[in-house]
């Protein structure tokens, strides 16, 4: 005799056997970092404004996640420089936005900016000659020599008439040389 | 950022804290600028409350930098936390300044002077 175990049915299966509430990782506890993710997009006009909205809600966001303070200086101090750049001399007229996505996932936190002025590369900027005497030091290209070394990671793509910069930053690898 | 005026032994201590970056650097500056001449001869500026510091905030250090070297005046800077001791070290910026720990020894280098 051929026994047919009741499971065996397809749609006891897709009722029965389907537990009614979702467990979901436990991401409370501060220990856990490593298990979190969370990813939130905001939308600012290229303005000084715009900068100041974008790095309330970065400087709240990581907080909130209990980033490391290291971490969260190293990426909001990097944040206004890309950000600043993009408002200087990305985008004419101050009629563009920018878009910023933060992200955090395994330990790594990834901050994107996209906006829509012409075609410009910041990494492409001349590093500045930091060992000058202070007669000849000028500030230009400071930014983004300290968005080289303080991020972890950072590439531009232009895509769809878009400027997009990634920055990465791990979340813990401690204190880095220089 | 707030900005913070103290006289200590005819010093005058510029306390800064929150963040130095493009958003609040004109703030700086503007403040920097009102600055009577005569009460700039010795000035500190502290940043212990600073959280961090973008090149937006180092390009107003330069100019103090420029202008204690013209007016033949004493600067020192203090209580650089470590994310702004690296940027000012990434920027080439320590050997510009008298950089002290404490307001005391920030303040003892100034009237030294």
């Amino acid at each position: 005799m051929i026994r047919r175990p009741f499971a065996a049915h397809p749609r006891a299966f897709t009722t029965a056997s389907r537990p009614l509430v979702t467990e979901r990782p436990d991401t409370s506890s501060p220990g856990q970092k490593e298990g979190m993710s969370a990813r939130d997009t905001l939308t600012v006009p290229a303005t000084m404004a715009g900068v100041r909205q974008a790095a309330d809600t970065a400087s709240a966001w990581t907080d909130r996640l209990g980033l490391p303070v290291e971490v969260r200086r190293r990426a909001l101090t990097t944040l206004d420089e890309v950000l600043s750049n993009i408002v200087r001399h990305g985008v004419r007229g101050g009629a563009g936005v920018i878009q910023m996505t933060l992200a955090y996932e395994a330990g790594v936190l990834e901050i994107e900016l996209t906006d829509d002025a012409d075609s410009f590369n910041p990494l492409l900027v001349p590093a500045p000659d930091v060992g000058a005497p202070i007669e000849d030091r000028v500030p230009g290209g400071l930014g983004i020599a300290l968005v080289r070394a303080l991020a972890d990671e950072v590439q531009y793509e232009r895509d769809a008439n878009r400027n997009r910069v990634t920055m990465r930053f791990e979340a813990n690898r401690g204190t880095r040389d220089i | 950022m707030e900005i913070k005026e103290d006289r200590r032994d005819g010093v005058l201590v510029i306390a800064l804290a929150g963040r130095v970056d493009s958003t609040t650097a004109p703030t700086l500056e503007a403040h920097l600028g009102r600055l009577e001449k005569d009460s700039t001869r010795r000035l500190v500026v502290d940043f212990s409350g600073v959280e961090y510091i973008s090149s937006a905030g180092l390009r107003i250090m330069l100019i103090l930098a420029k202008r204690a070297r013209e007016q033949q005046s004493a600067l020192a800077l203090c209580a650089l936390g470590e994310n702004v001791r690296q940027v000012f070290e990434l920027a080439g910026f320590l050997p510009l300044f008298i950089v002290k720990g404490s307001q005391s020894a920030a303040v003892a280098a100034v009237t030294g002077v």
